[in-house]
Protein backbone atom coordinates (compact mmCIF):
# COMPACT_ATOMS: atom_id res chain seq x y z
CA UNK A 1 0.00 0.00 0.00
CA UNK A 2 2.79 2.35 1.13
CA UNK A 3 4.67 1.27 -2.30
CA UNK A 4 1.74 2.22 -4.39
CA UNK A 5 1.30 5.62 -2.59
CA UNK A 6 5.06 6.19 -3.16
CA UNK A 7 4.79 5.34 -6.60
CA UNK A 8 1.65 7.66 -6.52
CA UNK A 9 3.55 10.76 -5.38
CA UNK A 10 6.41 10.12 -8.15
CA UNK A 11 3.90 9.82 -10.87
CA UNK A 12 2.25 13.20 -9.84
CA UNK A 13 5.45 14.98 -9.13
CA UNK A 14 6.26 13.48 -12.94
CA UNK A 15 3.30 14.98 -14.14
CA UNK A 16 3.90 18.29 -12.17
CA UNK A 17 7.67 18.48 -13.33
CA UNK A 18 6.67 17.87 -17.17
CA UNK A 19 3.91 20.62 -16.99
CA UNK A 20 6.30 23.04 -15.59
CA UNK A 21 9.56 22.52 -17.65
CA UNK A 22 7.45 23.90 -21.22
CA UNK A 23 5.46 26.46 -19.34
CA UNK A 24 9.06 27.74 -17.97
CA UNK A 25 10.41 27.77 -21.31
CA UNK A 26 6.84 29.57 -22.98
CA UNK A 27 7.52 32.26 -20.09
CA UNK A 28 10.93 33.10 -21.53
CA UNK A 29 9.59 32.99 -24.77
CA UNK A 30 6.90 35.18 -24.19
CA UNK A 31 9.22 37.72 -23.15
CA UNK A 32 11.53 37.56 -26.44
CA UNK A 33 10.54 39.12 -29.67
CA UNK A 34 12.01 36.39 -31.54
CA UNK A 35 9.89 36.04 -34.89
CA UNK A 36 8.91 32.15 -34.15
CA UNK A 37 8.19 32.36 -30.96
CA UNK A 38 4.21 31.79 -30.80
CA UNK A 39 4.60 28.61 -32.93
CA UNK A 40 7.21 27.36 -30.19
CA UNK A 41 5.40 28.74 -27.39
CA UNK A 42 2.58 26.55 -28.73
CA UNK A 43 4.78 23.66 -28.89
CA UNK A 44 5.09 23.81 -25.43
CA UNK A 45 2.01 24.31 -24.42
CA UNK A 46 0.57 21.61 -26.02
CA UNK A 47 3.91 19.34 -24.60
CA UNK A 48 2.11 20.75 -21.26
CA UNK A 49 -0.99 19.97 -22.10
CA UNK A 50 -2.29 23.20 -22.32
CA UNK A 51 -3.79 22.71 -25.26
CA UNK A 52 -6.22 25.62 -25.23
CA UNK A 53 -3.22 28.11 -24.88
CA UNK A 54 -1.76 26.27 -27.38
CA UNK A 55 -4.68 27.12 -29.80
CA UNK A 56 -4.15 30.77 -28.83
CA UNK A 57 -0.53 30.70 -29.98
CA UNK A 58 -1.40 28.48 -33.03
CA UNK A 59 -3.59 31.14 -33.96
CA UNK A 60 -1.54 34.28 -33.32
CA UNK A 61 1.79 32.26 -35.40
CA UNK A 62 -0.85 31.64 -38.33
CA UNK A 63 -1.92 35.78 -38.39
CA UNK A 64 1.98 36.71 -38.60
CA UNK A 65 3.16 33.88 -40.85
CA UNK A 66 0.11 33.43 -43.06
CA UNK A 67 1.68 29.41 -43.30
CA UNK A 68 3.14 26.94 -41.38
CA UNK A 69 5.07 23.63 -41.47
CA UNK A 70 3.89 19.74 -41.82
CA UNK A 71 4.75 19.70 -38.11
CA UNK A 72 2.99 22.67 -37.21
CA UNK A 73 -0.26 21.00 -39.04
CA UNK A 74 0.40 18.07 -37.17
CA UNK A 75 0.15 20.50 -33.96
CA UNK A 76 -2.67 21.97 -35.58
CA UNK A 77 -4.56 18.68 -35.89
CA UNK A 78 -3.68 17.65 -31.88
CA UNK A 79 -4.90 20.95 -31.15
CA UNK A 80 -8.07 20.53 -32.76
CA UNK A 81 -8.60 17.58 -31.38
CA UNK A 82 -7.98 18.52 -27.40
CA UNK A 83 -9.51 21.97 -27.87
CA UNK A 84 -12.09 21.45 -30.69
CA UNK A 85 -12.24 23.34 -34.31
CA UNK A 86 -14.32 25.87 -32.88
CA UNK A 87 -10.86 27.10 -31.49
CA UNK A 88 -9.26 27.62 -34.58
CA UNK A 89 -12.37 28.93 -36.39
CA UNK A 90 -12.44 32.69 -35.88
CA UNK A 91 -9.06 33.20 -38.25
CA UNK A 92 -9.79 36.12 -40.85
CA UNK A 93 -10.83 35.00 -44.27
CA UNK A 94 -7.82 36.21 -45.99
CA UNK A 95 -5.87 33.97 -43.67
CA UNK A 96 -7.59 31.08 -43.55
CA UNK A 97 -7.28 31.22 -47.56
CA UNK A 98 -3.35 31.38 -47.39
CA UNK A 99 -3.39 27.76 -45.13
CA UNK A 100 -2.65 24.25 -46.57
CA UNK A 101 -3.02 22.18 -44.05
CA UNK A 102 -6.19 19.76 -43.60
CA UNK A 103 -7.37 21.15 -40.20
CA UNK A 104 -7.50 24.48 -41.68
CA UNK A 105 -9.07 22.98 -45.02
CA UNK A 106 -12.11 21.42 -42.86
CA UNK A 107 -12.71 25.13 -41.31
CA UNK A 108 -12.44 26.75 -44.39
CA UNK A 109 -14.57 23.95 -45.89
CA UNK A 110 -17.58 24.09 -43.16
CA UNK A 111 -17.89 28.07 -43.53
CA UNK A 112 -17.95 28.41 -47.36
CA UNK A 113 -20.93 25.44 -47.21
CA UNK A 114 -22.38 27.73 -44.84
CA UNK A 115 -22.04 30.62 -47.14
CA UNK A 116 -23.64 28.15 -49.45
CA UNK A 117 -21.16 28.85 -51.58
CA UNK A 118 -20.17 25.38 -52.78
CA UNK A 119 -17.97 25.06 -55.67
CA UNK A 120 -15.31 26.96 -53.01
CA UNK A 121 -16.58 24.65 -49.92
CA UNK A 122 -15.34 21.40 -52.80
CA UNK A 123 -12.23 23.31 -53.42
CA UNK A 124 -11.29 23.90 -49.69
CA UNK A 125 -11.88 20.49 -48.76
CA UNK A 126 -10.69 18.56 -51.79
CA UNK A 127 -7.06 17.84 -51.34
CA UNK A 128 -7.70 16.15 -47.75
CA UNK A 129 -5.65 13.19 -48.05
CA UNK A 130 -7.55 9.60 -47.45
CA UNK A 131 -5.51 8.95 -45.00
CA UNK A 132 -6.19 12.11 -42.53
CA UNK A 133 -8.81 11.40 -40.34
CA UNK A 134 -10.62 14.94 -41.41
CA UNK A 135 -11.02 12.48 -44.82
CA UNK A 136 -14.74 11.28 -44.22
CA UNK A 137 -16.28 14.73 -43.25
CA UNK A 138 -14.19 16.56 -45.98
CA UNK A 139 -16.38 13.33 -48.34
CA UNK A 140 -19.03 14.82 -46.46
CA UNK A 141 -19.11 18.44 -47.73
CA UNK A 142 -18.22 17.08 -51.00
CA UNK A 143 -21.02 15.04 -51.55
CA UNK A 144 -23.74 17.70 -50.71
CA UNK A 145 -22.00 20.43 -51.98
CA UNK A 146 -21.99 18.24 -55.58
CA UNK A 147 -25.37 17.90 -55.15
CA UNK A 148 -26.46 21.25 -54.40
CA UNK A 149 -24.37 22.39 -57.54
CA UNK A 150 -25.97 19.88 -60.19
CA UNK A 151 -23.20 18.25 -60.57
CA UNK A 152 -23.81 14.23 -62.17
CA UNK A 153 -24.63 11.85 -60.22
CA UNK A 154 -21.48 9.50 -60.56
CA UNK A 155 -19.51 12.17 -59.01
CA UNK A 156 -22.36 12.79 -56.05
CA UNK A 157 -22.19 8.90 -55.73
CA UNK A 158 -18.29 8.52 -55.60
CA UNK A 159 -17.93 11.25 -52.86
CA UNK A 160 -21.07 9.67 -50.79
CA UNK A 161 -19.05 6.22 -51.02
CA UNK A 162 -15.58 7.61 -49.97
CA UNK A 163 -17.44 8.99 -47.25
CA UNK A 164 -19.11 5.82 -46.29
CA UNK A 165 -16.11 3.81 -46.59
CA UNK A 166 -13.40 5.89 -44.74
CA UNK A 167 -15.68 6.42 -42.21
CA UNK A 168 -16.56 3.04 -41.70
CA UNK A 169 -12.45 1.87 -41.85
CA UNK A 170 -11.87 4.63 -39.03
CA UNK A 171 -14.70 3.75 -36.93
CA UNK A 172 -13.14 0.11 -36.70
CA UNK A 173 -10.02 1.63 -35.75
CA UNK A 174 -11.06 4.43 -33.17
CA UNK A 175 -9.41 4.17 -30.13
CA UNK A 176 -12.42 4.84 -27.81
CA UNK A 177 -16.15 4.76 -28.11
CA UNK A 178 -17.15 8.15 -28.47
CA UNK A 179 -14.37 8.23 -31.59
CA UNK A 180 -16.03 5.36 -33.06
CA UNK A 181 -19.63 6.59 -32.67
CA UNK A 182 -18.71 10.42 -34.69
CA UNK A 183 -17.22 8.26 -37.39
CA UNK A 184 -20.18 6.06 -37.43
CA UNK A 185 -22.54 9.15 -37.08
CA UNK A 186 -20.70 10.30 -40.29
CA UNK A 187 -21.08 7.27 -42.17
CA UNK A 188 -25.00 7.07 -41.48
CA UNK A 189 -25.36 10.62 -42.47
CA UNK A 190 -24.02 9.82 -46.35
CA UNK A 191 -25.89 6.95 -46.16
CA UNK A 192 -28.98 9.28 -45.43
CA UNK A 193 -28.53 11.64 -47.88
CA UNK A 194 -28.25 9.43 -50.63
CA UNK A 195 -31.90 8.40 -49.80
CA UNK A 196 -32.75 11.57 -49.52
CA UNK A 197 -31.01 12.31 -52.80
CA UNK A 198 -33.23 9.36 -54.56
CA UNK A 199 -36.41 11.06 -52.98
CA UNK A 200 -35.73 14.49 -54.32
CA UNK A 201 -35.11 12.51 -57.48
CA UNK A 202 -38.57 10.16 -56.67
CA UNK A 203 -37.09 7.42 -56.89
CA UNK A 204 -39.03 5.82 -53.75
CA UNK A 205 -38.07 2.81 -53.86
CA UNK A 206 -34.95 3.33 -53.56
CA UNK A 207 -35.11 5.83 -50.57
CA UNK A 208 -37.05 3.77 -49.02
CA UNK A 209 -34.42 0.92 -49.19
CA UNK A 210 -31.18 3.20 -48.94
CA UNK A 211 -33.41 4.67 -45.16
CA UNK A 212 -33.38 1.11 -44.31
CA UNK A 213 -29.52 0.61 -44.19
CA UNK A 214 -29.93 2.75 -40.55
CA UNK A 215 -29.40 0.67 -38.00
CA UNK A 216 -32.29 0.69 -34.97
CA UNK A 217 -30.00 1.25 -32.61
CA UNK A 218 -28.32 4.34 -34.19
CA UNK A 219 -28.52 7.84 -32.71
CA UNK A 220 -30.07 9.04 -36.69
CA UNK A 221 -32.54 6.25 -36.72
CA UNK A 222 -35.90 7.99 -34.73
CA UNK A 223 -35.34 11.14 -36.98
CA UNK A 224 -35.44 8.65 -39.85
CA UNK A 225 -38.72 7.08 -39.95
CA UNK A 226 -40.59 10.40 -40.84
CA UNK A 227 -38.59 10.58 -44.03
CA UNK A 228 -38.85 7.06 -44.36
CA UNK A 229 -42.75 7.46 -43.72
CA UNK A 230 -42.76 10.40 -46.90
CA UNK A 231 -41.03 7.99 -49.03
CA UNK A 232 -43.82 5.39 -48.70
CA UNK A 233 -46.58 8.10 -48.66
CA UNK A 234 -44.96 9.13 -52.11
CA UNK A 235 -44.99 5.43 -53.04
CA UNK A 236 -48.98 5.03 -52.02
CA UNK A 237 -48.21 3.07 -50.01
CA UNK A 238 -49.97 4.98 -47.18
CA UNK A 239 -51.19 2.41 -44.89
CA UNK A 240 -47.06 1.86 -44.42
CA UNK A 241 -46.55 6.04 -44.34
CA UNK A 242 -49.13 5.45 -41.36
CA UNK A 243 -47.41 2.33 -39.72
CA UNK A 244 -44.25 3.96 -39.41
CA UNK A 245 -45.51 7.34 -38.28
CA UNK A 246 -47.18 5.32 -35.44
CA UNK A 247 -44.09 4.01 -34.40
CA UNK A 248 -43.60 7.43 -32.42
CA UNK A 249 -46.36 6.16 -30.04
CA UNK A 250 -43.78 3.38 -29.14
CA UNK A 251 -43.13 4.24 -25.42
CA UNK A 252 -39.29 3.87 -26.11
CA UNK A 253 -39.70 7.09 -28.65
CA UNK A 254 -41.87 9.53 -26.24
CA UNK A 255 -39.35 12.25 -26.42
CA UNK A 256 -39.23 12.34 -30.10
CA UNK A 257 -42.74 14.30 -31.16
CA UNK A 258 -42.37 15.66 -35.10
CA UNK A 259 -45.24 17.67 -35.72
CA UNK A 260 -44.27 16.74 -39.61
CA UNK A 261 -45.57 13.16 -38.65
CA UNK A 262 -48.66 14.54 -37.64
CA UNK A 263 -49.39 15.99 -40.78
CA UNK A 264 -48.36 12.73 -42.85
CA UNK A 265 -50.52 10.96 -40.55
CA UNK A 266 -53.59 13.62 -41.89
CA UNK A 267 -52.40 13.39 -45.49
CA UNK A 268 -52.40 9.42 -45.76
CA UNK A 269 -55.98 9.56 -44.13
CA UNK A 270 -56.93 11.93 -46.73
CA UNK A 271 -55.56 9.90 -49.76
CA UNK A 272 -57.24 6.80 -48.40
CA UNK A 273 -60.65 8.96 -48.17
CA UNK A 274 -60.80 8.65 -44.46
CA UNK A 275 -62.14 11.97 -43.81
CA UNK A 276 -63.42 11.72 -40.54
CA UNK A 277 -59.91 10.02 -39.37
CA UNK A 278 -58.18 12.63 -41.03
CA UNK A 279 -60.08 15.43 -39.11
CA UNK A 280 -60.13 13.87 -35.99
CA UNK A 281 -56.22 13.93 -36.76
CA UNK A 282 -56.41 17.64 -37.64
CA UNK A 283 -58.34 18.69 -34.08
CA UNK A 284 -56.31 16.51 -31.84
CA UNK A 285 -53.07 18.48 -33.84
CA UNK A 286 -55.32 22.09 -32.73
CA UNK A 287 -55.85 20.94 -29.22
CA UNK A 288 -52.48 19.21 -28.85
CA UNK A 289 -49.96 21.57 -29.87
CA UNK A 290 -51.71 25.09 -30.10
CA UNK A 291 -51.34 25.45 -26.32
CA UNK A 292 -48.64 24.31 -25.59
CA UNK A 293 -46.44 25.86 -28.50
CA UNK A 294 -47.88 29.49 -27.32
CA UNK A 295 -46.80 28.42 -23.24
CA UNK A 296 -43.16 27.53 -25.06
CA UNK A 297 -42.90 30.36 -26.89
CA UNK A 298 -43.25 32.14 -24.19
CA UNK A 299 -40.88 30.63 -22.29
CA UNK A 300 -38.25 31.68 -25.14
CA UNK A 301 -39.73 35.10 -25.28
CA UNK A 302 -39.30 35.29 -21.68
CA UNK A 303 -35.79 34.39 -21.81
CA UNK A 304 -34.36 35.47 -25.00
CA UNK A 305 -31.93 37.88 -23.89
CA UNK A 306 -30.26 35.83 -20.83
CA UNK A 307 -26.71 34.18 -22.00
CA UNK A 308 -27.23 30.97 -20.21
CA UNK A 309 -31.08 30.21 -19.08
CA UNK A 310 -31.18 27.56 -22.32
CA UNK A 311 -27.77 25.59 -21.37
CA UNK A 312 -29.12 25.09 -17.93
CA UNK A 313 -31.61 23.68 -18.82
CA UNK A 314 -30.10 21.09 -20.35
CA UNK A 315 -28.80 20.22 -17.06
CA UNK A 316 -31.41 20.29 -14.60
CA UNK A 317 -33.50 17.62 -13.35
CA UNK A 318 -36.44 16.07 -15.87
CA UNK A 319 -39.07 17.09 -13.36
CA UNK A 320 -37.44 20.60 -13.17
CA UNK A 321 -37.59 21.05 -17.23
CA UNK A 322 -41.01 19.99 -17.04
CA UNK A 323 -42.06 22.51 -14.94
CA UNK A 324 -40.52 25.12 -17.13
CA UNK A 325 -42.46 24.55 -20.17
CA UNK A 326 -44.07 21.64 -22.52
CA UNK A 327 -41.73 19.56 -25.23
CA UNK A 328 -39.28 21.50 -22.79
CA UNK A 329 -37.93 17.86 -21.03
CA UNK A 330 -38.28 16.25 -24.40
CA UNK A 331 -36.37 18.76 -26.59
CA UNK A 332 -33.38 18.67 -24.17
CA UNK A 333 -33.33 14.67 -24.16
CA UNK A 334 -33.34 14.87 -28.07
CA UNK A 335 -30.27 18.49 -27.91
CA UNK A 336 -28.13 15.90 -24.98
CA UNK A 337 -27.92 13.09 -27.15
CA UNK A 338 -26.67 15.36 -30.27
CA UNK A 339 -23.11 14.80 -31.12
CA UNK A 340 -22.61 18.76 -31.53
CA UNK A 341 -24.13 19.69 -28.55
CA UNK A 342 -21.72 16.81 -26.93
CA UNK A 343 -18.60 17.86 -28.68
CA UNK A 344 -19.13 21.37 -27.71
CA UNK A 345 -20.01 20.02 -24.05
CA UNK A 346 -16.48 18.53 -23.60
CA UNK A 347 -14.92 21.24 -25.43
CA UNK A 348 -16.24 24.10 -22.41
CA UNK A 349 -15.15 21.35 -19.87
CA UNK A 350 -11.70 20.99 -21.18
CA UNK A 351 -11.62 25.22 -21.35
CA UNK A 352 -13.10 25.19 -17.61
CA UNK A 353 -10.45 23.02 -16.01
CA UNK A 354 -7.66 24.46 -18.30
CA UNK A 355 -8.98 27.94 -17.25
CA UNK A 356 -8.46 26.77 -13.32
CA UNK A 357 -5.08 24.82 -14.13
CA UNK A 358 -4.11 28.53 -15.45
CA UNK A 359 -5.05 30.51 -12.75
CA UNK A 360 -2.36 28.19 -10.38
CA UNK A 361 0.40 29.61 -12.80
CA UNK A 362 2.59 31.98 -10.72
CA UNK A 363 2.81 35.70 -11.79
CA UNK A 364 3.48 36.67 -15.45
CA UNK A 365 2.30 38.89 -18.11
CA UNK A 366 1.84 35.57 -20.08
CA UNK A 367 -0.79 34.21 -17.56
CA UNK A 368 -2.52 37.98 -17.55
CA UNK A 369 -2.92 37.79 -21.32
CA UNK A 370 -4.22 34.21 -21.88
CA UNK A 371 -6.34 34.29 -18.49
CA UNK A 372 -8.30 37.17 -20.61
CA UNK A 373 -8.14 34.95 -23.95
CA UNK A 374 -9.24 31.39 -22.49
CA UNK A 375 -12.26 33.55 -20.34
CA UNK A 376 -13.35 34.72 -23.37
CA UNK A 377 -13.30 31.81 -25.42
CA UNK A 378 -15.44 29.94 -22.62
CA UNK A 379 -18.06 32.91 -22.58
CA UNK A 380 -18.36 32.56 -26.26
CA UNK A 381 -18.47 29.33 -26.20
CA UNK A 382 -21.41 29.42 -23.44
CA UNK A 383 -22.99 31.67 -25.29
CA UNK A 384 -23.07 29.78 -28.28
CA UNK A 385 -24.54 26.75 -26.84
CA UNK A 386 -27.19 28.46 -24.98
CA UNK A 387 -28.00 29.65 -28.62
CA UNK A 388 -27.91 26.58 -30.23
CA UNK A 389 -30.19 24.93 -27.76
CA UNK A 390 -32.51 28.58 -27.89
CA UNK A 391 -32.64 27.66 -31.53
CA UNK A 392 -33.70 23.83 -31.77
CA UNK A 393 -36.73 25.09 -29.37
CA UNK A 394 -37.34 28.33 -32.17
CA UNK A 395 -37.35 26.12 -35.06
CA UNK A 396 -39.58 23.52 -33.12
CA UNK A 397 -42.05 26.32 -32.36
CA UNK A 398 -41.96 27.50 -35.92
CA UNK A 399 -42.03 23.58 -37.69
CA UNK A 400 -45.75 23.36 -35.15
CA UNK A 401 -47.16 26.49 -36.89
CA UNK A 402 -46.10 25.09 -40.63
CA UNK A 403 -48.03 21.93 -39.37
CA UNK A 404 -51.16 24.47 -38.36
CA UNK A 405 -50.36 25.75 -41.23
CA UNK A 406 -50.60 22.67 -43.78
CA UNK A 407 -53.50 20.88 -41.59
CA UNK A 408 -55.67 24.48 -42.20
CA UNK A 409 -55.46 23.25 -46.12
CA UNK A 410 -55.88 19.59 -45.57
CA UNK A 411 -59.07 20.41 -43.73
CA UNK A 412 -60.10 22.54 -46.21
CA UNK A 413 -59.68 20.08 -48.83
CA UNK A 414 -61.94 17.85 -46.70
CA UNK A 415 -64.32 20.15 -45.88
CA UNK A 416 -64.44 20.73 -50.11
CA UNK A 417 -64.58 16.73 -50.79
CA UNK A 418 -67.10 16.40 -48.01
CA UNK A 419 -69.66 19.13 -49.47
CA UNK A 420 -69.21 18.04 -53.09
CA UNK A 421 -69.89 14.22 -51.83
CA UNK A 422 -73.35 16.30 -50.41
CA UNK A 423 -73.60 18.23 -53.72
CA UNK A 424 -73.74 15.32 -55.57
CA UNK A 425 -75.68 12.96 -54.07
CA UNK A 426 -72.83 10.37 -53.78
CA UNK A 427 -71.19 8.78 -50.18
CA UNK A 428 -68.06 6.83 -49.86
CA UNK A 429 -68.11 3.36 -50.45
CA UNK A 430 -68.03 3.15 -45.84
CA UNK A 431 -67.47 5.70 -42.99
CA UNK A 432 -64.67 3.89 -41.86
CA UNK A 433 -62.75 1.08 -43.71
CA UNK A 434 -60.91 -1.76 -40.78
CA UNK A 435 -57.68 -2.89 -41.34
CA UNK A 436 -56.83 -6.36 -43.05
CA UNK A 437 -53.63 -8.14 -43.62
CA UNK A 438 -54.74 -8.19 -47.36
CA UNK A 439 -54.65 -4.28 -47.61
CA UNK A 440 -50.75 -4.73 -47.05
CA UNK A 441 -48.49 -3.76 -49.13
CA UNK A 442 -45.05 -5.97 -48.19
CA UNK A 443 -42.21 -6.78 -49.96
CA UNK A 444 -40.90 -11.16 -49.69
CA UNK A 445 -38.62 -9.83 -47.36
CA UNK A 446 -41.16 -8.38 -44.90
CA UNK A 447 -43.11 -10.32 -42.36
CA UNK A 448 -46.27 -10.18 -40.79
CA UNK A 449 -47.85 -9.95 -37.61
CA UNK A 450 -51.11 -8.63 -35.88
CA UNK A 451 -50.93 -5.69 -34.00
CA UNK A 452 -51.83 -6.17 -30.27
CA UNK A 453 -51.88 -2.89 -29.29
CA UNK A 454 -48.03 -3.65 -27.54
CA UNK A 455 -44.97 -2.24 -29.64
CA UNK A 456 -41.99 -4.72 -29.61
CA UNK A 457 -38.16 -3.01 -30.07
CA UNK A 458 -37.87 -5.42 -32.42
CA UNK A 459 -40.95 -4.25 -34.33
CA UNK A 460 -40.64 -0.46 -34.81
CA UNK A 461 -40.51 1.14 -37.95
CA UNK A 462 -42.08 -1.75 -39.43
CA UNK A 463 -45.83 -1.25 -38.87
CA UNK A 464 -48.37 -0.92 -41.70
CA UNK A 465 -52.05 -0.44 -41.11
CA UNK A 466 -54.00 -2.73 -43.25
CA UNK A 467 -56.66 0.24 -44.40
CA UNK A 468 -59.04 -0.11 -47.36
CA UNK A 469 -58.83 2.81 -49.45
CA UNK A 470 -62.35 4.36 -49.38
CA UNK A 471 -62.01 6.31 -52.65
CA UNK A 472 -64.44 4.59 -54.09
CA UNK A 473 -68.31 6.32 -54.41
CA UNK A 474 -71.57 5.14 -54.26
CA UNK A 475 -74.38 7.40 -55.62
CA UNK A 476 -77.70 7.59 -53.26
CA UNK A 477 -80.30 7.66 -55.72
CA UNK A 478 -79.47 5.09 -57.70
CA UNK A 479 -77.92 3.05 -54.54
CA UNK A 480 -82.23 3.22 -53.26
CA UNK A 481 -83.03 2.14 -56.56
CA UNK A 482 -80.98 -1.23 -56.20
CA UNK A 483 -78.22 -0.70 -58.59
CA UNK A 484 -74.91 0.58 -56.87
CA UNK A 485 -72.65 3.03 -58.97
CA UNK A 486 -68.88 2.28 -58.58
CA UNK B 1 -61.97 131.57 -52.66
CA UNK B 2 -60.66 128.43 -54.45
CA UNK B 3 -60.42 126.55 -51.42
CA UNK B 4 -63.90 127.24 -50.70
CA UNK B 5 -65.20 126.44 -53.78
CA UNK B 6 -63.34 122.91 -53.69
CA UNK B 7 -64.69 122.15 -50.16
CA UNK B 8 -68.48 122.92 -51.42
CA UNK B 9 -67.87 120.53 -54.12
CA UNK B 10 -66.07 117.74 -51.94
CA UNK B 11 -69.36 118.20 -49.64
CA UNK B 12 -71.67 118.05 -52.61
CA UNK B 13 -69.94 114.68 -53.92
CA UNK B 14 -70.05 112.91 -50.43
CA UNK B 15 -73.79 113.98 -49.95
CA UNK B 16 -74.67 112.40 -53.39
CA UNK B 17 -72.57 109.69 -52.85
CA UNK B 18 -74.21 108.82 -49.39
CA UNK B 19 -77.93 109.29 -51.47
CA UNK B 20 -77.02 106.34 -53.63
CA UNK B 21 -76.36 103.92 -50.89
CA UNK B 22 -78.73 100.67 -51.26
CA UNK B 23 -81.25 99.99 -48.51
CA UNK B 24 -80.43 97.54 -46.07
CA UNK B 25 -81.72 94.09 -46.84
CA UNK B 26 -84.28 92.62 -44.55
CA UNK B 27 -82.94 88.77 -42.83
CA UNK B 28 -84.50 86.22 -44.90
CA UNK B 29 -86.23 83.72 -42.08
CA UNK B 30 -87.54 80.00 -43.41
CA UNK B 31 -90.09 77.85 -42.26
CA UNK B 32 -90.41 74.58 -42.26
CA UNK B 33 -93.14 72.23 -41.42
CA UNK B 34 -93.49 71.24 -38.28
CA UNK B 35 -95.50 67.67 -39.32
CA UNK B 36 -95.76 65.89 -42.37
CA UNK B 37 -97.55 62.60 -42.36
CA UNK B 38 -97.07 60.05 -45.03
CA UNK B 39 -99.91 57.08 -45.38
CA UNK B 40 -97.75 54.17 -46.77
CA UNK B 41 -101.25 52.26 -46.65
CA UNK B 42 -102.71 54.76 -49.10
CA UNK B 43 -99.48 54.44 -51.60
CA UNK B 44 -100.04 52.84 -54.88
CA UNK B 45 -97.18 51.20 -57.18
CA UNK B 46 -98.39 50.70 -61.48
CA UNK B 47 -97.46 47.42 -62.73
CA UNK B 48 -98.62 44.11 -63.30
CA UNK B 49 -97.84 40.48 -60.81
CA UNK B 50 -95.92 38.51 -63.16
CA UNK B 51 -94.98 35.04 -61.65
CA UNK B 52 -92.01 33.60 -63.41
CA UNK B 53 -92.37 30.88 -65.58
CA UNK B 54 -88.75 29.68 -65.88
CA UNK B 55 -85.76 28.65 -64.03
CA UNK B 56 -84.25 32.34 -64.34
CA UNK B 57 -80.69 31.17 -62.22
CA UNK B 58 -77.92 29.67 -64.35
CA UNK B 59 -76.46 26.64 -63.60
CA UNK B 60 -73.03 26.79 -62.33
CA UNK B 61 -70.77 23.59 -62.94
CA UNK B 62 -68.59 22.79 -59.44
CA UNK B 63 -65.13 24.32 -60.11
CA UNK B 64 -62.52 22.04 -58.17
CA UNK B 65 -60.07 24.07 -56.23
CA UNK B 66 -56.36 22.28 -56.43
CA UNK B 67 -55.37 23.33 -53.05
CA UNK B 68 -51.46 22.91 -52.62
CA UNK B 69 -51.28 20.30 -49.66
CA UNK B 70 -47.57 20.43 -47.98
CA UNK B 71 -46.39 17.14 -49.73
CA UNK B 72 -42.74 17.35 -49.36
CA UNK B 73 -40.67 17.34 -52.20
CA UNK B 74 -37.37 17.16 -51.15
CA UNK B 75 -35.19 17.17 -47.87
CA UNK B 76 -31.82 19.79 -48.78
CA UNK B 77 -32.60 22.18 -45.48
CA UNK B 78 -31.84 18.63 -43.33
CA UNK B 79 -28.47 17.88 -45.44
CA UNK B 80 -27.24 21.25 -44.52
CA UNK B 81 -27.97 20.98 -41.51
CA UNK B 82 -25.85 17.60 -41.15
CA UNK B 83 -23.41 19.10 -42.64
CA UNK B 84 -23.22 22.12 -40.46
CA UNK B 85 -24.11 20.92 -37.10
CA UNK B 86 -21.65 18.51 -37.31
CA UNK B 87 -18.83 19.74 -35.19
Amino acid sequence: MIKLMIILIFFCAGIVEAQQAPLDKAFDLYMTNKAQKNEWIAYEMMTAQYFFVASIFAKRHILTKGEHSSIFEEALDTISTKAGLEALSDLPDETMQRTTGATMSLVLGLRRFNEKNYQAAINAVKDISPFNRFYPEAQMIIGPSSYFLGLKDEVVAQAYLACEQSADRMAKSASHEKLRRYYELIRENCLIHQARQSYAKTNFATSTLQYEKIDKQSYRWPYVIVERAWSSFQSKDYNRALGLVATYGSPLLESYFFPEAEVLKALSYHHLCLYDDALQVIDHYYQEYKPKSEALRKVIDDNKNTSDFFLNLMFEERSEREKVGPFVAGLAIQIRKEVKFNLDLITLRRAEEELVSVSKWPDHPMKKDITYEIMGMIAHLKKKMNFYVMERMVNFVNEIHRGSYAMFNIKLDLLSKKRDLLYKGEKLVADRARGEAQNVQRRPDQHFYTFTGEFWADELGDYSFGLKSNCETQNNRTAATGGVQK
Amino acid sequence: MKTLLILLLGMQIAVAAEKNKSPKEAPVSYQYKKYEHFDLGDLEVQGNIVAPGDLSIKGRSAQLIDRTLDIRVDFNQQMRSDVLDLR
